[in-house]
């Protein structure tokens, strides 16, 4: 089986910038009534591109029909546990960014068990656990017992952390952790290297193969995406993941897989972004992943505003958090000076679920059970 | 660039393979395969004559620098038969290649699924390039490609049955998951089947009854053609729309402005 990069070399990749760049809105009337087959990293950068701008009605009215079909009138909730900001790494975007003065902290076994303990009671069932890139201190074996500590209150436990070795994904995997999170940030290699200076995650690489390696130590879910906000061409960014997401689904086919598209929060760094993606340009992309990729879930986190969030329920969101503390520790100690971004839908869950409730779609806490397969 | 279909590291400039069973003569199976300009022919090897005489056996007629002859194992009912004949055509001089037929079932000729997957294992650990002849299963396909075979060859519906694609449903999603050679072997039995399965996006087709029974083999193999080129034109081309006729519904991007 090629690796990823070696799939890259045999592709045409100009011919997907083009299409990302489409002007002509009439190749986007004709793919958007084109029969089979209509699905895909090509269909998704027309669909993502300036063309398809105009056609965010009948998109929308597709992705719609398409997500009740494929995916149920449901979205499945979750909450991200951060464990640890302590971090080797030098990205100029992110709140935990080396040379960040801010408080570092990483959770012991209770620390983690007491958060576990207020999320459970708060209705999680899903929880992702986040932390910053420390070589030395967030090891395999740390999140390991991090695991550990909370897989007992929650029977589907993913983890967003470095990228690992094939075997501490295994090692994960047996303690029971079934999800896999794993943003490349951003597939433009010049950006890549102008954003990350300094640390482990300068090897792009290593990163790029990451979800192949989670995939064979048996993740049951991968989600991918790119930070929206960090290469000028958000538009072809997104289209690399798309075609990274294909190459994933057919060689690595017993995975569910889902993408997220965060965009660049304000946090404790002055990065500006390079480019503004309005919430038209969101939406869009999230139509575009729904209608290029039917199976695919998609996330969306407290990172958007509540509006946004709330019209994008029925087009094509499968997964929501909610409630969300973006520091080690901030749901039973709030302290801001430990956070990794500003959150910015801040609403309580119950509220998000009345929204659910008006446009008729139901709330999931629980969708899995790792015990079912001596998790 | 090239459209020309690669297998194994081998091109072939058509897209639609033969199989030599039920001719009248072997003149006549000549015939038909120049005209389908087919440069792949699946051969019974239990249909063979080793020891004959030359002129006997269909391979006698069939120039190996023109075609690639593949050894089938039509007649094997479980894995370790299969696994023999394979070994059994390569010792005999045949190319290191087999498409895989294992049918325990002497009605409609169904492959077996359990069986074939262990013989494909076997065999591609032996170094064989191994085209597996499948129901239209899509786990089957993937799980097929993991073990190594070099394409995956699903029925359109049962072996001779002429019926065309019956599990196209199927079939879609394999072409849509496969890394290797999706390739529709069985039931086709028209030209138009042909067509269809190019238009869906096979990568070829294999073709055998429906030659053989035709009125005149050599001018359905040019027909089989023909079809088997426009097919695979028009998915190349992507196919015109057809008419959207969706329900207007309230708006859903207003919450947008």
């Amino acid at each position: 089986m090629k690796t990823f990069n070696e799939y890259l070399q045999g592709l045409n990749l100009e011919k997907f910038k083009e299409y990302s760049r489409c002007e002509n809105p009439a190749i986007i009337e004709r793919l958007l009534k084109s029969p089979f087959p209509a699905q895909g990293p090509e269909t998704f950068a027309l669909l993502s591109s300036p063309a398809a701008a105009q056609f965010l009605e009948p998109m929308a009215q597709k992705a719609a029909s398409l997500t009740a079909q494929r995916h149920g009138r449901v979205i499945r909730f979750y909450a991200p546990l951060y464990v640890s900001n302590e971090c080797t790494n030098t990205c100029t975007y992110c709140g935990f960014t080396m040379e960040n003065k801010i408080r570092r902290k990483s959770l012991n076994d209770k620390e983690c068990a007491e958060e576990a303990v207020f999320l459970k009671a708060r209705g999680f069932r899903h929880v992702l656990l986040v932390s910053g890139e420390h070589q030395k201190i967030v090891t395999p074996e740390y999140i390991g017992a991090m695991v550990d500590s909370c897989r007992p209150h929650f029977p589907s436990v993913s983890i967003e952390v470095a990228p690992f070795k094939q075997e501490a994904y295994e090692m994960l995997v047996a303690k029971g952790v079934d999800g896999l999170t794993l943003y490349q940030e951003t597939y433009d290699k010049k950006t890549y290297a102008e954003v990350h200076l300094r640390g482990k995650k300068k090897d792009y690489d290593w990163r790029l193969e990451a979800p192949a390696r989670g995939a064979r130590a048996k993740m049951r879910r991968i989600n991918m995406g790119v930070l929206l906000g960090l290469a000028p061409d958000y538009r072809f960014d997104s289209v690399m993941c798309a075609i990274h997401l294909d190459y994933m689904m057919r060689n690595y086919w017993r995975v569910q897989y889902s993408v997220s598209m965060p965009r660049l929060c304000s946090s404790e760094t002055d990065y500006q972004p390079a480019v503004d993606v309005s919430d038209k340009e969101i939406t869009q992309l999230m139509l575009a992943w729904r209608l290029a990729f039917p199976d695919a879930g998609v996330n969306i986190s407290t990172r958007e505003p509540e509006y946004l969030r709330d019209g994008l329920i029925g087009l094509g969101v499968t997964h929501m958090s909610a409630e969300s503390s973006t520091e080690p520790g901030g749901y039973c100690n709030p302290n801001t000076a430990l956070k990794q971004f500003n959150i910015t839908d801040e609403r309580k869950v119950d509220e998000i679920f009345n929204v659910l409730k008006t446009k008729n779609y139901e709330p999931v806490w629980k969708d899995w059970e790792s015990c079912m397969i001596g998790g | 660039m090239s459209d020309n279909l690669v297998i194994a590291g081998r091109e072939f400039s058509s897209r639609i393979f033969v199989g030599t069973g039920k001719f009248a003569s072997n003149a006549q199976m000549m015939q038909a395969i120049e005209a389908s300009e087919s440069e792949l022919v699946t051969v019974a090897l239990r249909r063979l004559d080793l020891g004959s005489e030359r002129g006997e056996n269909i391979t006698d007629a069939l120039d190996p620098d023109k075609y690639l002859i593949l050894p089938n194992t039509s007649g094997a009912a479980n894995a370790e038969e299969a696994v023999t004949i394979a070994k059994l055509a390569y010792a005999a001089g045949m190319p290191k290649w087999v498409k895989l037929e294992i049918h325990p079932d002497p009605r409609y000729l169904l492959p077996d699924p359990i069986e074939t997957l262990k013989a494909a294992e076997i065999l591609v650990k032996e170094g064989f390039v191994v085209m597996p002849y499948i129901n239209a299963d899509p786990v089957l396909a993937k799980r097929l490609e993991e073990v190594g075979t070099a394409t995956v060859m699903p029925l359109g519906s049962p072996i001779g049955c002429n019926q065309g694609i019956r599990t196209k449903a199927m079939i879609e999603i394999i072409i849509e998951q496969s890394t290797i050679p999706v390739i529709i072997d069985a039931g086709l039995g028209a030209p138009s089947h042909a067509a269809e399965a190019m238009e869906m996006g096979a990568d070829a087709v294999l073709v055998n009854t429906a030659l053989a029974a035709a009125g005149n083999p050599a001018a359905m193999g040019k027909a089989f053609a023909d079809a088997v080129r426009a097919g695979r034109t028009a998915y190349t081309c992507g196919l015109a729309p057809k008419s959207d006729s969706a329900a207007a519904s309230s708006p859903l991007t207003s919450f947008l402005s």
